[in-house]
Order: structure tokens, then C-alpha cells, then sequence
């Protein structure tokens, strides 16, 4: 089975972030989905606080939901994350709880590394 | 694990966005896993080589200087969109080494070598 890595740049509000989580679902049901890289504006996916209309898709569970689900990993740059004032490091090194979406890993880039080297196909949204 | 050559595009201009910058960090962390990694400028990231930019005016971390920091990362292919340049008038850019001006169509038939494309 194909391994696809995924990158997703693009934060909750953009409907692109969207069309990444529907093509996540469907990916994984025919390929190996070996992670999920949030990287620039996309950090903002794995902030917990995100509180949306009832009626509108809050992206940031989604992602939760997909990673329990269908056991992927979400890959949150930390480095990134910090910019947009996301703290992400407890003092053991666990998400904060606080302000990270449960799911989500802080990683560095070189998880990147690790990703696009084990892929197959690799899909930037 | 086999290794994968990655190309990076860049195609906005670099103080308006964070785009460039972030290109960068990306492209000098494959560089120090010796990931075979080369960078691409078309469209407006052409605007990224324009000589003596001077962002500390706009508050702007000068991070164009670190371009000169790419071989010592092994990131010795970098092409350059000619078409690009000619299109925004730039006859002069910075000298990198390693860097390439192609015509529009040897720069995409080079782009189509690698395994995976990041676009910023």
C-alpha cells in the first residue's frame, strides 16, 4: 500500500483546509496515511479554543476526530505554533492541554523530513 | 529509508508575506538532514533575489542574507525563471552560488526531476 504524507499550510477558515480533511478521509481509505504536517497558517487547525456556531464544522475536532479514528498522526510545527501563540510545550514536553486540540503532536520541521522521506506521494493543501 | 529529492517553489515576493521566509526554514532543515534539495523562484518569488533589499525598513528580519548560506546546507541547485525576470524588468539579482537562469520550459522540465514539490 502507498504511503501518502500530507502538509496542510492553510489555517481553519480556509476552505482549502477543508478539502484537505475530506481528502484525508478518502486517502486513507485506499493508502497508507503516514501523517498529517501542520506547517505555517495550518498550526492554527490544532488550536483547542476554537469555538464555532453549532451549526459550522469546527475543523481543529475534526482533525481530532480523524487522527482517533482512522489512527493518524498530526504533526503541528512547533516552531510555527509558538508564532501564532500557540504554546505547546509543558514543562515534560506534552502538548499543553490548554491550547493544543488533543491529536496533535508538536513536532519540529525535521518530522518533515521524516515524512517526505518515507512517502510515496506527498499532497501540500 | 531511500532518499527523495524535494524541490521548493518560491512564487511571492518576499516582504509581504511570510511565505519566503518560511521556504527558507524549510529548505535549510532538509539541507542539514542532506536531503537532496533544490529551490525554485517563478512569478513574483523572483522579487525574493532583487539585490540590496533592504526590509529592516519595514521591521523586516533580514533573512534574504542567509540565501548566501544555502551551499554551505548543500542546496547547490537554485533556478530562476528567466521569463519571470524579464516580465518584472529585473536584469540584475543577486549572485548565488549555484543559481541558474532557465527559459520557461527548461525550468519546468527541470522541476519534473524531483520526487515532491513544496510551493510557497
Amino acid at each position: 500500500m502507498k504511503n501518502i504524507a500530507i502538509i496542510v499550510t492553510t489555517p481553519p477558515t480556509s476552505h482549502f483546509t477543508k478539502t484537505a480533511l475530506e481528502f484525508v478521509k478518502d486517502a486513507a481509505m485506499q493508502f497508507n496515511v503516514t501523517g498529517v504536517f501542520f506547517y505555517q497558517a495550518g498550526v492554527l487547525n490544532g488550536a483547542r479554543n476554537i469555538d464555532l456556531p453549532s451549526d459550522e464544522v469546527n475543523l481543529s475536532i475534526a482533525w481530532r476526530n480523524i487522527a482517533q479514528d482512522l489512527n493518524i498522526s498530526l504533526h503541528l510545527c512547533s516552531t510555527a505554533a509558538e508564532r501564532f501563540g500557540l504554546t505547546c510545550f509543558l514543562d515534560d514536553g506534552q502538548p499543553s492541554l490548554q491550547t493544543i486540540q488533543q491529536g496533535f503532536k508538536p513536532s519540529g520541521l525535521g518530522e518533515m523530513v521524516a515524512l517526505i522521506n518515507s512517502a510515496d506521494r506527498m499532497i501540500q493543501l | 529509508m531511500s532518499i527523495k529529492s524535494l524541490a521548493i517553489i518560491n512564487q511571492t515576493a518576499p516582504f509581504g508575506h511570510a511565505n519566503a521566509k518560511d521556504a527558507l526554514d524549510v529548505a535549510l532543515i532538509m539541507g542539514s538532514y542532506e536531503q537532496p534539495t533544490s529551490l525554485y523562484f517563478h512569478g513574483d518569488g523572483v522579487w525574493q533575489l532583487v539585490q540590496e533589499s533592504q526590509p529592516e525598513k519595514l521591521n523586516i528580519k533580514n533573512f534574504i542574507k542567509t540565501f548566501d548560506a544555502l551551499a554551505f546546507y548543500d542546496i547547490e541547485h537554485i533556478y530562476v525563471c528567466q521569463d519571470s525576470l524579464l516580465q518584472r524588468g529585473l536584469t540584475a539579482i543577486n549572485e548565488i552560488d549555484g543559481l541558474s537562469i532557465l527559459p520557461a520550459i527548461e525550468f519546468s522540465a527541470s522541476l519534473k526531476r524531483h520526487h515532491f514539490i513544496l510551493n510557497f
